[in-house]
C-alpha cells in the first residue's frame, strides 16, 4: 500500500508540474529599446543604463580615501555637483569606413544649481590604451585599466556642471571592431560625433535627465589631444558648432614627429604606439606592408598585426616576447644603399642613436638595442624619403609645414592624419607639458603654434590660440595659469622626492620621466583645459 | 487562477481514480491562512557593472491557504496544499563600503516584489486511532515553486541603474511537514502545521541590457492554521 500511494503521489506532483510549466512566469526582459544594427550616431540600447551615481558628497569622499585622490581634489576642486555615470553603445565606423560600434561614457552632472537644467557638453578623448577592456564607464570597478581617467574626467569635468561624453573608441570594450583604428584622425573625428550624437540622444532618458546647453567644448589627452583636435577640424568644416577645444599633450604634428622618431629622437612608449598605429593604417590604407616582416624584425612579426588591443598587460607581452620593452629600432646603424653619397652613412651613424641634444640622448638611447621592433630596412626605407622629401619641422624647421610630396607608404599615411592643415575659427588651447618624453611638446604643441602664429600663412586671429606649458615658471604675477605651473612643479618635485626616499640614486629624474606623461600632466592639463572653457562660457561667446 | 483551481480538480481526479480503498470518509477540503518565513540566503548579486557586495533578502510574508486531502486508510492520506499565491518584498543588501553613499542608503529598502505559486504534495501519516479527536501527522512529499511576477521598484531600478525586469528560476524539491488536526464534529476539525521545502532558484535581472544573477536558496517555514470540512 505505502508504495502504490507514494507512486501516486509522484505522479500527481508530475501533473501539477507538467500543467503549472504552461502557465504564466516572466523572463528578465530588456525594457529599453535596442537597435542591434545602428546606424552612425544610433544608440544600440536606449535608455542607457547607469553604472553608477555619486552625489557631490560621494565623489569627495571617494577622491579623499586614496593619496592620488586627494592630490587631484586638489588640482580639480571638489567636487559642486554629483555625476551619474552611462554606459552608452553607438554605431560608428572602423578605419577604413566600415560599419561598426564602440562603447563610451556618458557623464551627468547633478544636484546643485548649477548642475541641473541645461549643461554645456564637453567631448573627450582618451589617451593611448592597450587593454581590450578599457572601459570610462566602468566607475564601479576600481581595477578596470580606465579607471583612474574616468575619475579624472568625472571630477575635472563633470563634478563642476559639465555633460561630458567619452568613446572608448572602436575596437575597445564591447565594440565588435578587431583592431582599433588608432590616431586615424578621419575616424576618430567621425567617431567623436557619433558617441556625442548618441550620448545626446540619450540625455532625456537618463534616471536623472538634464538637457544640452548647446555649449560644445572638445578636448582629449595625449591620442586623445590628436583625436580632439582631428574632431574639431571635422566638425568645423562641417559647420558645427564647436566652442571651443583644448586638445592636450597630443602628436598633432604627426608627420613631424614620425619623422623625428625615424630620425632616433625615439619617445617613451615607441613600442607600443607603432605596432597600434602601423595596423591602423594598414586597415585604413592597406599599404603599408605585404608581409609584416617588411616592417618587424622576425622575432615580433607574427601576430603583431592582431595583438592589440588586448587584455594581456603590457608588462606581461614583454616578458613573453611579443615586443620589446624599449628597443624600437637595432643598435646597428643601417647600411646607405650602394652609391649614396658617403654623407649619408655619416648621418644614419649619427643618429642610431642621436648624441644630441645631451640632455635627451640618454632617453633616445633607450630606443635601441639589439632586439629591436623596426627592421633597418624599413627605417632606412622611411629615412631615404624624409630627406629627399623633408618635412619642414624635421630634422630642423624650415618652412614648418608638411612635407610636400612624400613617397614612403607610412609617411604618406602620417601626413594624411597630420594637422597642420587647418585654421579653427573658434578658440584653442594647447595644454602639454615641455619636457613630455612621450609626446614632444616642441614637435607637436609648439609647432603648431608656430603653424598658425606669423609670419606663417595660417597664422590665426590674435587671441584665438593659448597654448600652455604647464612645466614652466609663471610668466607674470598675472599668469592665469600660474595655478596649473606651480602645482605641477610641485607634484614633479614631490614625484622625486618619494623616488629618492624609495632609494632612487639618480635624484627622482627616472620616476619624473616615467610619470610625467601618463601621471604628472594629466590632472594639470586637464584643470587648465576646464578653467579654459569656463572662461570662455563666461565671456558669453 | 483558473490554472490552478484546474490543478486541484485534476489532482482530485486522479487521486480518486488511484485510489483502491473505500472509506466513508475520505475527503477533507481545508481553509486557513500560513505565515511563509522564506528564510532566503542569497549569494551576491553578479554581472557586469556590479560591485561586490550587493544581495537581496525575500521577506516574510502571510497569505490565504487551502488544500485537499484524500485518505487511503486511517493512517494514509494524500494532500494537495496551495496558498493564494503571496507576494513577498524583496530588500536590498548593500554591504559594500566602497559603493556610493547614496547606494549605501538604499540598504534595506524594498527593491523588487516577487509572487509565488508553490503547489505541494504531501503524503501524510496520521498518528493515534481514528476514533481519536486529536491526530498529529508527519508528511514528505514534493513542492513545486514558481516565480510567476515579478517587479523592481523605484529603488531597485536606483540600484541597478535604471529600468529593471527580473524573473527566477523554478524550483522543485522535497517537502517535509509536521502537524495535527483536532476534529470538532464529524465534519469540522482545526488543522495546524510547519512545512518546509528545500527551493533553489537562480534570480536574474535586466537592467537596460546588463543582466546580472544571484543564486538563492530558501528554507522556509510555512505555518499554517486551517479549518477542514471532511466529507
Amino acid at each position: 500500500m505505502t508504495t502504490k500511494h507514494v507512486l501516486t503521489a509522484v505522479s500527481a506532483a508530475t501533473l501539477v508540474l507538467t500543467l503549472t510549466a504552461c502557465g504564466g512566469g516572466g523572463s528578465a526582459d530588456n525594457q529599453g529599446t535596442v537597435n542591434v544594427s545602428p546606424a552612425r550616431g544610433d544608440l544600440i540600447q536606449n535608455p542607457p543604463p547607469r553604472i553608477t551615481s555619486l552625489t557631490a558628497a560621494d565623489l569627495t569622499a571617494s577622491l579623499r580615501a586614496s593619496a592620488t585622490g586627494q592630490g587631484l581634489l586638489a588640482v580639480a576642486g571638489t567636487p559642486t555637483c554629483g555625476v551619474d555615470v552611462q554606459y552608452i553603445q553607438y554605431g560608428t565606423v572602423g578605419g577604413a569606413g566600415e560599419a561598426t560600434d564602440a562603447s563610451g561614457v556618458l557623464m551627468t552632472p547633478s544636484g546643485g544649481a548649477n548642475c541641473t537644467g541645461a549643461r554645456p557638453v564637453v567631448l573627450y578623448a582618451h589617451g593611448t590604451a592597450t587593454a581590450k577592456n578599457y572601459n570610462l564607464a566602468n566607475l564601479s570597478d576600481n581595477t578596470n585599466p580606465a579607471y583612474s581617467e574616468a575619475i579624472l574626467i568625472a571630477a575635472t569635468y563633470a563634478a563642476q556642471g559639465f555633460i561630458v561624453v567619452a568613446p572608448n573608441y572602436a575596437g575597445y570594450d564591447s565594440s565588435k571592431l578587431s583592431y582599433t583604428p588608432y590616431l586615424n584622425a578621419d575616424q576618430s573625428a567621425k567617431e567623436m560625433q557619433d558617441a556625442l550624437t548618441a550620448g545626446r540622444k540619450a540625455l532625456p532618458g537618463l534616471l536623472q535627465p538634464v538637457t544640452d546647453s548647446g555649449k560644445l567644448f572638445i578636448t582629449g589627452y595625449s591620442q586623445g589631444g590628436h583625436v580632439a583636435m582631428a574632431t574639431h577640424r571635422d566638425m568645423q568644416a562641417a559647420g558645427k558648432v564647436v566652442t571651443a577645444s583644448a586638445p592636450m599633450s597630443g602628436p598633432y604634428a604627426l608627420a613631424a614627429f614620425g619623422d623625428a622618431i625615424f630620425y632616433g629622437n625615439v619617445n617613451i612608449g615607441s613600442t607600443l604606439f607603432t605596432p597600434l598605429q602601423v595596423n591602423s593604417y594598414q586597415k585604413a590604407y592597406g599599404n603599408l606592408y605585404t608581409n609584416l616582416t617588411d616592417i618587424y624584425e622576425a622575432p615580433y612579426a607574427a601576430g603583431i598585426d592582431t595583438l592589440f588591443p588586448t587584455n594581456t598587460p603590457i608588462t606581461t607581452l614583454f616578458t613573453q616576447g611579443k615586443l620589446p620593452q624599449t628597443a624600437l629600432f637595432n643598435r646597428v646603424p643601417p647600411t646607405a644603399p650602394a652609391g649614396a653619397p658617403a654623407s649619408l652613412q655619416l648621418t644614419l651613424n649619427a643618429i642610431t642613436p642621436p648624441t644630441t641634444p645631451a640632455a635627451q640622448a640618454p632617453l633616445f638611447a633607450l630606443g635601441f638595442g639589439t632586439n629591436n621592433l623596426i627592421t633597418n630596412n624599413a627605417r632606412l626605407s622611411y629615412l631615404l624619403d624624409a630627406i629627399a622629401n623633408p618635412d619642414g619641422a624635421v630634422p630642423a624647421v624650415t618652412t614648418g609645414a608638411q612635407a610636400t610630396a612624400p613617397a614612403n607608404a607610412l609617411r604618406i599615411a602620417l601626413k594624411k592624419n597630420d594637422l597642420r592643415n587647418w585654421q579653427p575659427r573658434s578658440p584653442v588651447l594647447l595644454c602639454g607639458g615641455g619636457a613630455d618624453p612621450t609626446v614632444f611638446f616642441s614637435l607637436n604643441a609648439r609647432l603648431m603654434q608656430g603653424f598658425w602664429s606669423p609670419p606663417s600663412p595660417a597664422a590665426l586671429p590674435a587671441g584665438l590660440l593659448t597654448v600652455v606649458d604647464v612645466d614652466s615658471a609663471p610668466t607674470s604675477a598675472t599668469d592665469p595659469f600660474a595655478a596649473a605651473k606651480v602645482g605641477f612643479g610641485q607634484a614633479k618635485a614631490q614625484t622625486a622626492q618619494a623616488a629618492v626616499v624609495a632609494g632612487a640614486t639618480d635624484g627622482g629624474a627616472s620616476a619624473v620621466i616615467g610619470n610625467y606623461h601618463g601621471g604628472l600632466v594629466p590632472p594639470f592639463c586637464n584643470a587648465t583645459a576646464r578653467g579654459f572653457f569656463q572662461q570662455v562660457l563666461a565671456s558669453g561667446k | 487562477m483558473k490554472t490552478q483551481h484546474f490543478l486541484i480538480a485534476s489532482a482530485a481526479a486522479l487521486a480518486c481514480l488511484t485510489s483502491g480503498a473505500a472509506l466513508a470518509q475520505q475527503n477533507t477540503i481545508k481553509f486557513g491562512v500560513a505565515h511563509v518565513q522564506p528564510n532566503s540566503d542569497a549569494s551576491n548579486v553578479s554581472g557586469p557593472f556590479t560591485p561586490s557586495g550587493i544581495s537581496l533578502n525575500v521577506e516574510n510574508v502571510t497569505t490565504p491557504i487551502f488544500g485537499y486531502v484524500r485518505d487511503f486508510d486511517d493512517n494514509w492520506s494524500i494532500e494537495f496544499a496551495l496558498g493564494l499565491p503571496p507576494t513577498h518584498d524583496v530588500t536590498l543588501k548593500v554591504n559594500n563600503p566602497n559603493i556610493p553613499g547614496s547606494a549605501q542608503a538604499l540598504n534595506g529598502q524594498v527593491g523588487a516584489r516577487v509572487r509565488q505559486v508553490a503547489p505541494t504534495v504531501f503524503v501524510n501519516y496520521r498518528f493515534l486511532d481514528s476514533s481519536s479527536a486529536f491526530r498529529p501527522f508527519v508528511g514528505a512529499g514534493i513542492n513545486y515553486t514558481r516565480f510567476d511576477k515579478t517587479q523592481s521598484t523605484a529603488n531597485g531600478n536606483t540600484l541597478n541603474g535604471g529600468a529593471t525586469s527580473l524573473s527566477l528560476d523554478d524550483s522543485v524539491g522535497l517537502a517535509l511537514q509536521i502537524g495535527a488536526s483536532y476534529r470538532l464534529t464529524k465534519e469540522w476539525s482545526v488543522n495546524a502545521a510547519l512545512a518546509t521545502a528545500q527551493v533553489k532558484t537562480k534570480l536574474t535581472t535586466n537592467t537596460l541590457g546588463i543582466v546580472r544573477t544571484a543564486d538563492i536558496k530558501f528554507r522556509p517555514a510555512v505555518l499554517s492554521l486551517s479549518v477542514g470540512y471532511s466529507f
